[in-house]
């Protein structure tokens, strides 16, 4: 944890439960117990003021419900989530960016509107004509013309509807923009388009972004910092460099060594074996055990807990 | 690669059409491509430069109003393109085998894996007993590396994860031996470890059967570490074309350059990404000449008015007229 910038957010041991059970008469017909989901098991991160964290991992981790318990979408199951006060001394305002821009837009109201609506539900601007000043400055600031406010969403290809995406969550002016995905549903061309912008957008407006991604090449290029979750839980928090040049969990280990890459192609990689278990009944103590290379009797009952190491980097592993 | 003569497919001038009230979309257009067999082709793209629609064409399995307007497929030699449905059906599952993006999709959900792999087995191999299907679906199974295939079999297609789905689907398409596989996005759905078994396996059977296969995706790492040779598309026309060392290294045309650079590297971390500005024209706005013109950098009189042909440069050929003649 860097100690010269000021945390922008503080996530304290972060807890968040769903229940999947059956319903009520199910239940009650086959002598089923509820279910539950620990889809987010005690997190803690910080994130400096205008850093920007990564939270990577394979689908079904907890990545996105993090997402949503920064923002409020889910209120957590236990744990706490703290924002600094920023500029005007009030606590940090949080906007989001969802993965898919065909469909996080109404296709019935014009960009316009769209990008409009935080402005007026928030009553950020008193009447229609600032209102209107303030979209067609939005659209120039993710690179479009104010002429395309009055177009309709389906008029727009995918990078262009992700830039409206993102006018709509400067609209409030917040200093935190959590971004779930941004770009997996981008074609590669694209995808450097707006991994531009958003860099840009934090240089210029001074924003903290909590970055979730699977792809870890994105997650090396925009942020300074990366938390490894599996199964919920975090594996490996470090910085960007520190965990790139010395990885040390085996899951982060295994995540690097499996993204193919194009520059340096390993065509005879070894293949491992094993897939995620499922998060209803994840596997007892260190749960990434059964697939680990350097697992022991002892992983098999006793969870390793987070240990800072020299380097800054912390780790969940009893062999790190 | 067999000395018969014949490459497994070989799609020469394609051109798809879809007819609308509007005019016509060219959906592919001239596309020429040849697989060897055990050989993998990689076919790379947006969303929406035709690489499915390439996919769609070689099965038959063309959307209406969607037809092909030009050119012809090969299938060792044979036209599978003028054949009419009840012939195509015996091609595909028998020569030709598919593999789609999602794995849930492709499966019935209803039937067991076994009954599933059974149907297509006596389907394809007239005379078989029911005892002898089944011992060769279990070896199907075991053939994809999944665990306990005398158990697996007559599980549901629910009962298995994304992974050992995308390989039951897999062992569907194995099923008749056939000799071209075509990929659709097989590993897209998948997470990355598991994406790393699937393209393995994949590879593994290629060498193992000589079966040719044709890997469609997006993916530039997944083409770099599968692939033998790699066909690059935009907006429907084939950009360039050869081995996937040299494509991806030292790209020659100004799209797959750009492309390649705008790819995060693992390696180092760069200030600002190499970005190609606006995006891929749509297919009823296709600009004259080389369909990348308002987006390329070195762009010359020459290419809002001519449509440069794919020409040979050093063992791979680019559709680009800064290999023929000059830009202007």
């Amino acid at each position: 944890m860097t100690a010269t910038r000021t945390a922008a957010l503080e996530v304290v041991n972060l807890d968040r439960v769903f229940d999947v059970s059956a319903p009520f008469l199910n239940r009650l017909l086959y002598r089923q117990g509820r279910s539950y989901l620990h889809a987010v098991n005690d997190v803690s991160f910080e994130v400096p003021r205008g850093g920007c964290l990564s939270l990577v991992g394979e689908s079904g981790c907890g990545k996105s419900t993090v997402a949503k318990l920064v923002t409020g979408l889910y209120p957590p199951s236990a744990g706490e989530v703290r924002f600094a006060p920023g500029k005007a001394g009030v606590p940090l305002s949080a906007q989001m960016i969802f993965q898919d821009p065909y469909a996080s837009l109404n296709p019935r109201w014009r960009v316009r509107n769209i990008i409009a609506e935080p402005l007026r539900e928030l009553k950020l601007r008193r009447n229609d004509a600032e209102i209107q000043d303030r979209v067609g400055e939005l659209l120039g600031i993710v690179g479009l013309n104010v002429a395309d406010g009055d177009k309709f969403p389906h008029e727009f290809s995918g990078g262009q509807r992700q830039r409206i995406s993102i006018a709509r969550a400067l609209a409030s002016e917040p200093e935190f923009l959590v971004c779930d995905e941004p770009t997996s549903a981008l074609d590669v061309s694209v995808q450097a388009q707006i991994l531009n912008l958003m860099r840009r957008l934090q240089d210029e407006l001074g924003l903290t972004y909590l970055f979730i991604s699977h792809d870890l090449s994105v997650v090396r290029h925009m942020s300074d910092r990366i938390a490894v979750m599996y199964l919920g839980r975090i594996v490996e928090q470090a910085e960007t460099e520190v965990l790139f040049a010395d990885p040390k969990h085996p899951y982060t280990r295994l995540l690097l060594e499996t993204i193919p890459d194009v520059n340096d192609p390993n065509r005879n990689r070894e293949i491992v074996a094993g897939e995620v278990p499922s998060p209803l009944a994840p596997p007892s103590g260190c749960s990434f055990h059964p697939r680990c290379p350097l697992a022991q009797d002892r992983c098999s009952f006793e969870r390793p807990r987070l240990r800072q190491m020299p380097d800054g980097a912390c780790v969940a592993c009893h062999f790190a | 690669m067999l000395d018969a003569g014949h490459p497994c497919l070989e799609v020469r001038n394609l051109v798809v059409e879809f007819p609308n009230r509007h005019g016509t979309l060219t959906a592919l257009n001239d596309v020429s491509l040849t697989i060897q067999p055990g050989e993998i082709l990689g076919v790379v793209g947006e969303s929406g430069a035709g690489k499915s629609m390439t996919g769609a064409a070689i099965l038959g399995l063309l959307e209406r109003p969607g037809h092909i307007a030009g050119g012809e497929i090969l299938l060792t030699g044979r036209r599978i393109d003028s054949l009419g449905d009840r012939e195509m059906e015996q091609v595909r599952g028998r020569e030709i085998g598919a593999i789609f993006q999602d794995p849930l999709t492709s499966l019935n959900p209803l039937f067991t894996v076994g009954a599933q792999l059974s149907e297509t087995i006596r389907q394809h191999i007239p005379g078989i007993t029911r005892a002898q299907t089944r011992a060769r679906a279990i070896e199907l199974l075991r053939e994809v590396g999944i665990p306990g295939p005398t158990e697996r079999i007559d599980h549901y297609p629910h009962q298995f994860s994304g992974g050992m789905r995308q390989r039951v689907v897999i062992a569907l398409a194995l099923a008749a031996n056939p000799r071209l596989i075509i990929a659709d996005e097989p590993t897209t759905a998948l997470d990355v470890s598991i994406q790393a078994q699937i393209t393995g396996l994949l590879r593994r059977l290629c060498k193992e059967h000589g079966t040719a296969v044709m890997l469609v995706t997006h993916d530039m790492g997944v083409i770099a570490e599968t692939a033998d040779r790699v066909a690059v598309l935009y907006a429907g026309r084939m950009v360039e074309i050869g081995p996937v060392d040299q494509v991806l290294k030292s790209p020659a045309h100004p799209y797959t350059r750009g492309l390649m650079a705008s790819i995060p590297a693992l390696g180092a971390r760069v200030q600002k990404l190499h970005q190609i500005d606006g995006s891929m024209p749509r297919l009823n706005a296709i600009p004259a000449g080389c369909a990348f013109n308002p987006r390329c950098k070195s762009a010359g009189r020459r290419c809002y008015s001519e449509r440069p042909d794919l020409v040979p440069t050093t063992a791979r050929e680019a559709a680009c007229w800064l290999y023929e003649g000059g830009v202007e």
